[in-house]
């Protein structure tokens, strides 16, 4: 060896312990929060990642004024207060309801912003879980109805007696926001997760994909695992929120079928959407969930530009082609057995 | 003495100039091998500090205070924790080995209660009414999050 190669060596070595040791000191921020009746978590690795986050905070915190259903002074709570008015609206609930009520559309009405009434009805909104009667289903579900929203510049109107409930998807659309910000504030490695709504920004300071869990419905950790970047990773599932009827011991999940006015019971146990947008993934695992196995892969063989991870009640596991190599299923899962969907 | 020995002589003399050239190159790159050798050391050590025990970490906050921070990988005998306020409301937290749990809560929703056990691969343990946080670091899957 030369004494020019030897040195040759050294450098590049010095460097790659240099490049090491600068991902290292790379600012990292994570925070956690209470917010949007969930529990929040932000990191972000980048210049000034403090001050980042600390403005995403902020926002998520002016997002749930105007989001919520429990504050009174909420946009969504003045809307549900009197229906049946003109209600001025800023451009952020603007941009959720239209894009809500086009999921509606679209799912042929298995994800409704309007489902309000029903949930209440069962008792999820205050935690005094009821069976109502089946007359009472029957009259709240002509209130439920998505595209009686009628739309002015900057006001909406709903119909006497309907009611908004945006927890499908504003959280969805505050991560799509909060990404956004980061990308403009210059974060290359972030990831989100509002209450199990994760998105990843970029990769890990490392260079290597995130490593995202998705729930055991049926209790424990995980099921599997998917490798992922810049990918909204969202999950619904009947296993979170949940009650059994103490006269009959049956369980009732939290979401509620828009178009039968009971809890789901669509053989399903989770849907998890992968997709860019966590608006849309938010929006459509809701919807899966409610549809089923069958209607839900025929809803991404029509569209094909997002992924999916579907357990069934069974315990089987169904994934999309599209990340056939980057799911793999925990040698510890054992209730069901996985499948590509073609 | 003949020109052939001068030769000799002169061959002789560039082979013993050899061995010293050999000496100066072992002296002039002690230290940049000196340097290589010690970066394979690191490496070596930051090799066998990884594979260290495997530590799952849990920690219990509430209300942004940590309360408690255990590896429950080194719990052998069991314990109860109860996180109470002032006002009454209260969570019991059940701490054995490799797990954890809620076991008991005034909360409305009591969806801690319902989230059973946690071996630390999945999602964290949350009591929203509470603001009762149970979060965990380590463990074998090497998640970054968990999505549910």
């Amino acid at each position: 060896m030369t004494l020019k190669k030897a040195y040759l060596l050294i450098l590049s070595a010095l460097l790659s312990l240099q490049v090491s040791c600068s991902s290292k000191a790379m600012e990292e921020h994570t925070t956690e929060i209470f917010a949007m009746s969930t529990i929040i978590s932000i990191s972000a690795w980048g210049e000034d990642a403090k001050e980042v986050v600390r403005r995403g905070e902020e926002f998520i915190y002016s997002m749930e004024e105007k989001f919520s259903t429990t504050r009174a002074t909420s946009e969504i709570s003045l809307i549900n207060d009197a229906p049946e008015q003109w209600h001025d609206i800023c451009t952020e609930v603007e941009e959720v309801l239209l894009y809500a009520q086009g999921v509606s559309e679209r799912t042929s009405g298995a994800f409704d912003p309007t489902v309000y009434p029903l949930v209440a009805a069962w008792g999820f909104t205050q935690n005094q879980n009821r069976v109502p009667p089946e007359e009472e289903i029957q009259e709240l579900l002509p209130l439920v109805n998505a595209s009686a929203m009628a739309f002015e510049e900057g006001q909406v109107r709903l119909e006497e007696g309907m009611m908004l409930d945006l927890g499908g998807i504003a959280k969805g659309y505050i991560t799509d926001c909060l990404a956004e910000q980061f990308r403009e504030d210059g974060i290359t490695s972030a990831m989100v997760s509002l209450g199990g709504n994760v998105y990843v920004l970029g990769t890990k300071t490392d260079g290597s994909l995130w490593n995202i869990g998705i729930q055991n419905p049926y209790g424990g950790g995980a099921i599997g695992s998917l490798q992922a970047r810049d990918k909204a990773v969202i999950t619904s599932g009947g296993y979170q929120r949940y009650f059994t009827d103490s006269e009959t011991g049956e369980t009732y999940c939290h979401i509620i079928d828009p178009r039968t006015g009971y809890p789901s019971d669509s053989g399903i146990a989770s849907v998890t959407v992968i997709c860019d947008s966590g608006m849309r993934g938010d929006a459509l695992s809701t919807a899966f969930f409610v549809m089923g196995l069958e209607e839900s892969i025929a809803y991404w063989r029509e569209y094909d530009n997002f992924d999916l991870v579907l357990i069934s009640s069974e315990g089987d596991v169904y994934i999309t082609p599209g990340i056939s190599s980057s799911f793999s299923l925990m040698k510890t899962y054992t209730q069901g057995s996985l499948q590509v969907i073609s | 003495m003949s020109a052939e020995e001068k030769e000799e002589k002169n061959e002789i003399k560039e082979k013993k100039v050899e061995s010293p050239e050999k000496t100066s190159w072992l002296k002039k790159n002690m230290l940049p091998l000196g340097i290589l050798i010690f970066i394979g050391l690191l490496c070596v050590v930051g090799i066998f500090l990884g594979q260290g025990e495997q530590q799952l970490l849990a920690t219990v906050t509430h209300k942004g205070v940590v309360l408690l921070e255990v590896d429950l990988s080194q719990v052998a005998d069991g314990f109860i924790r109860e996180v109470g306020t002032p006002e009454g409301e209260y969570n019991v937290i059940e701490v054995n080995s490799g797990r954890i749990r809620v076991s008991e809560a005034t909360c409305s929703d009591q969806i801690c209660v319902l989230q059973g056990y946690s071996t630390g691969d999945g999602r964290p343990i949350v009591c929203l009414p509470h603001e009762l946080v149970i979060t965990f670091e380590g463990g074998e899957d090497g998640l970054d999050a968990v999505t549910g």
